[in-house]
């Protein structure tokens, strides 16, 4: 359980890191993907507004799922 | 569970491998090799990882309300990431598979409907695809216990919170927009609030 349960820490991890790069430092991150074609766009960083929302909901769900380890093998079915 | 969420988690390293090829502008083999380590961490991790036969744990109470309400979320979560994906007014790339172009009849007026055009069509690819990863996570995880359930809403409603304060200080955006967003993320909060700390938890059924 616990290697699959790191793996989900990495994934959570990742998820909080790009969730906050892409809502905070958006200028650095597009400058180290070189994309200096769409730098200045506030329509871009709208976008990426939103979607680093969504990494950071997907990183709060597997840090919540993380949390709950073997307790989270219970399910609403009879077992 | 933990396995169940990484197995569901797998669509979206699947959709990002294409999208580093088929999408991105630059950093593709950087991107290919990103999602290709997270796609072989979640397959060795839920197939070649022992599963140990503990003996489950029996969930003292249930909740439909919190069930539904993640039910509700992961579906919005889809509808959203495939209108932001496959059926955004913009034209796909040419290299796309013939299968996605025959959507084209079909393309939501999603970018139409909103006022201003705010959004880049490579943004809202990767943004649709994490709608559609997080729509895969809650799936899973509404397939689980209470204990989870309530643990992911409440996680989960801080983002709510966070997008409604986003809506409110996007000023470059027209007014409808910002208020539809922010009614449609204090909704989702609202309904992870009533879910988790109104409703009552019923007893969990015995087998």
């Amino acid at each position: 359980m616990s290697v699959v349960q790191n793996v989900l820490r990495v994934m959570y991890v990742q998820y909080f890191v790009f969730g906050i790069a892409v809502t905070c430092f958006q200028d650095q991150f597009l400058a180290h993907y070189g994309r200096s074609d769409v730098a200045g766009s506030q329509v871009m960083k709208n976008t990426m507004t939103w979607w680093g929302i969504a990494m950071l909901s997907s990183g709060m769900a597997g840090a919540a799922i993380s949390q709950c380890g073997d307790y989270a093998i219970r399910s609403n079915r009879p077992l | 569970m933990c396995r169940k969420a990484l197995q569901y988690g797998i669509v979206q390293q699947l959709i990002q491998m294409v999208m580093a090829v088929q999408i991105a502008k630059a950093k593709n083999i950087e991107m290919i090799l990103h999602f290709g380590f997270n796609l072989i961490i979640s397959l060795y991790a839920c197939y070649s990882v022992p599963w140990k036969h503990n003996k489950p744990l029996q969930e003292t109470k249930s909740s439909a309300t919190i069930t539904n309400t993640i039910r509700f979320f992961y579906v919005t979560n889809f509808i959203f990431g495939l209108s932001a994906t496959l059926f955004q007014v913009n034209p796909p790339p040419k290299t796309w598979p013939r299968v996605f172009s025959l959507t084209l009849p079909l393309q939501d007026k999603l970018l139409e409907s909103i006022p201003g055009k705010p959004y880049q069509t490579e943004g809202m690819h990767w943004w649709g695809v994490n709608l559609i990863g997080h729509a895969c996570i809650l799936m899973a995880v509404a397939q689980c216990g209470y204990t989870v359930g309530k643990k992911v809403l409440q996680y989960t409603m801080l983002t709510s919170f966070a997008a409604v304060y986003a809506g409110y200080t996007a000023t470059y955006l027209p007014e409808s927009s910002r208020n539809n967003i922010m009614a449609h993320q204090a909704f989702n909060a609202i309904l992870a609030i009533v879910a988790c700390y109104v409703v009552a938890p019923e007893k969990a059924k015995k087998a």
